[in-house]
């Protein structure tokens, strides 16, 4: 009864719960929120209690800079929850900061997108996650039914979709048809794939040892999927393996290549594979539209043209595709807000 | 030769973009390739495009190209083919075909029905429900639970008695149909209705004579009485003198009780005399010929009953093999009531039926 109570005063709210980011859409407000999915834990060395230090932004900020009684955690991992009570107080933060009043405790309706090669516990871990972070309701969506429809491909069309949401720890790729996915397949290689394989291919090849937030400074500034006439430099400064010291050193985007190649062919790979799967009439749709890209994997500089060379399709960049997956959630929130038979389409469970 | 990175800026504001000429985005990307010297044909094969999307772009039909994602997204590699800044490709399509709409998001619901007589179907159903439970309370008389305990019964019996006698191996006995020991071989239906199987009489010495019928009036309707029982219209006769078993002889035979009808001279109205009897439980009804229910209910086992009331009678048995049913000292000729599939039977009773 409280948790209704509560209901009229909260707000409903579809949750990109992804393993680099996490990005809150408020039916009727847009995006409200887009902060890394990192936790900083304050441990206590006399009683050994643990609380949450900082969420988000100000928890990356931390990341690899942190005292023996400070711990910064990632609690996804590959797009489902590593961590289970670091996951649902990380929701519960973030979950009471959209919402702007504090009398109540919020209890909104809830949808987050999952992925679609989650299991059945991965999915259970979400879900019971989310009511602990006092959701009322909790509806979960395949991630590229909710990237489609934040992309804005008509997705109730007999037409097939082929859509690839390249994300922080999983790549997925699905064919869409009459708002159900025809085919979905996922590969557990995301952002996070691509800053392990840059701090891989410097320390193999400079002898250097760099961070995850040096990696993925690198990857945004002079990563390419492709290579290109134009080559790009970035300075960096690492921990030298031989001297103990910190050395700095120069990278240029075709040495980024080169380190991204493993990571990139998994993804091509699930997408051929996507190919030969689908069904004769639906891959002639596809590639007559060509495949859309969505995720923050889709603003790596030149990934479309790599899909492009590889599978000979054309292929489409969302409209800043980062935030497809919570736009489109909340966009099935609002149509379930107007008629609750829409939670019948959509493969939402 | 193109070389972009010669050409001062001011001169590509003059040349290459359709601002200062008024032309359409179309029209400048197809000056532009042609500038460029490549044909349609090229520049689709280069995007892997259709030839009909790319002659769509430059005749500015981008309605024609689906939803805006992909718009946005051929004009962009377009602009990328033919080095013009995506940028300003994309937000010159933006001013020529207005701020881009989203297609709504849509739920593929079921089919509305189409025809109101289908809302109709609520109505039939309700009138077929309506119409079952009115039959079942005009029947519920009928529905005795006594009587499918006495199927019951009689199966279980009769399971019972088949089990010593197959393995004691067959016996004439032992045919299709079941022969009752009280009832008469083919003989002895054809020679006496009743005979005394065995002589052991129950009933006290003091009744074994045939009781005089009472001169009483005689009854509209038959009411069935346990023995003994004095008749309320009978002058007060002495006890030993009150009216019992219409038939000595059976009562003698089957030591059960038996149960008569207090108004024994109703032959004299023109009544029939219907007598009942009974080697299991079985389950009757009886009306006379104007519908007046003479008895219903479960019968016990080797009970004989006797009934007056006017004929013809329409007897529902429940256990009819276990009945045996002689009307006007007349014994009934079982094929006309023992049916043949089951034990229930429906039958009417005249006067002068074999």
């Amino acid at each position: 009864m409280f948790k209704w109570l509560r209901g009229k005063f909260s707000n409903d709210l579809s949750i990109d719960l992804g393993t680099a980011n996490t990005l809150i859409y408020v039916r009727g407000g847009g995006i409200v929120l887009n902060e890394p999915s990192v936790v900083a834990i304050n441990q206590d060395p006399v009683r050994g209690i643990r609380t949450i230090a900082a969420v988000g932004t100000d928890a990356k900020r931390m990341l690899g800079r942190t005292p023996n009684n400070l711990s910064t955690i990632r609690p996804m991992k590959d797009g489902v929850i590593a961590d289970f009570t670091v996951t649902e107080k990380m929701l519960q933060h973030f979950i009471r900061k959209v919402h702007a009043r504090k009398f109540f405790n919020p209890s909104p309706r809830v949808l987050i997108s999952v992925p679609c090669g989650s299991t059945q516990v991965e999915r259970r871990a979400i879900r019971e996650s989310a009511m602990g972070a006092g959701a009322r309701v909790v509806y979960l969506i395949p991630e590229p039914m909710a990237a489609a429809i934040g992309a804005g491909i008509p997705v109730e069309e007999a037409r097939g979709a082929m859509v690839l949401d390249i994300g922080g720890g999983t790549s997925e790729v699905a064919v869409i048809s009459l708002n159900g996915i025809v085919y979905a397949g996922a590969v557990r290689i995301g952002g996070d794939r691509f800053d392990e394989a840059i701090i891989n291919y410097v320390r193999r090849n400079f002898g250097v040892l760099i961070g995850e937030p040096t990696a993925e400074r690198i990857k945004h500034e002079i990563g390419s999927a492709y290579p290109t006439s134009e080559v790009r430099e970035i300075e960096i400064k690492g921990r030298n393996l031989a001297e103990g010291v910190p050395r700095s050193f120069t990278l240029n985007s075709n040495e980024i290549l080169e380190a991204l190649q493993e990571p990139l062919s998994g993804i091509v790979s699930a997408v051929k594979m996507a190919l030969e799967a689908t069904p004769p009439e639906l891959a002639a749709d596809v590639a007559e539209r060509g495949i859309v890209l969505t995720g923050g994997g889709a603003l790596m500089r030149d990934i479309d043209r790599l899909i492009m060379e590889e599978t000979g399709l054309n292929v489409v960049v969302a409209e800043d595709p980062l935030t497809c997956v919570a736009r489109g959630g909340g966009r099935v929130l609002e149509l379930i807000a107007k008629d609750e038979r829409a939670i019948d389409a959509f493969a939402i469970e | 030769m193109y070389m972009p990175n010669e050409i001062a800026p001011d001169f590509i504001q003059s040349t290459d973009t359709p601002a200062a000429s008024g032309e359409s985005l179309g029209a400048w990307l197809a000056r532009t390739r042609s500038d460029r010297g490549m044909a349609p044909r090229d520049a689709a094969r280069r995007l892997r495009l259709n030839l009909a999307i790319v002659q769509a772009i430059e005749a500015d039909n981008f309605a024609w190209l689906g939803p805006p994602v992909f718009v946005r997204g051929y004009l962009s590699r377009y602009a990328q083919l033919l080095d013009l800044p995506e940028s300003e490709v994309l937000e010159r399509h933006r001013q020529q075909s207005g701020p881009s709409q989203e297609p709504p998001l849509k739920v593929v619901l079921p089919v509305q029905r189409q025809s109101r007589l289908w809302d109709l179907r609520g109505l039939l159903y309700l009138l077929l429900v309506i119409g079952i439970g009115w039959t079942a309370v005009q029947h519920l008389g009928d529905l005795d639970p006594g009587r499918l305990l006495g199927w019951w019964k009689q199966d279980h019996d009769q399971n019972v008695a088949s089990q010593p006698a197959s393995s004691a191996g067959p016996t004439p006995s032992s045919t299709t149909q079941t022969h009752y020991p009280f009832q008469p071989k083919p003989a002895e239906v054809a020679s006496a209705p009743t005979a005394p199987a065995t002589p052991t009489p129950a009933v006290p010495p003091s009744s074994e004579a045939p009781a005089p019928k009472p001169e009483a009036p005689a009854a509209p309707l038959a009411s069935i009485t346990a023995l003994p029982i004095p008749a309320p219209v009978l002058p007060t006769p002495p006890v030993e003198h009150l009216p019992i078993a219409a038939v000595p002889d059976l009562s003698a035979t089957i030591t059960a009780p038996v149960t008569s009808i207090t108004g024994a001279s109703l032959d004299a109205n023109g009544e029939a005399k219907l007598l009942l009897e009974f080697s299991n439980d079985c389950w009757v009804e009886i009306k006379d010929a104007q519908g007046n229910v003479l008895t219903s209910g479960l019968m016990k086992a080797n009970s004989t009953h006797s009934i007056a009331g006017v004929a013809p009678f329409k007897v529902t048995l429940g256990n009819a093999p276990a009945a045996r049913i002689v009307l006007d000292d007349r014994l009934v000729d079982a094929a006309v009531y023992v049916p043949r599939r089951g034990t229930v039977s429906r039958f009417t009773l005249e006067r002068g039926q074999p």
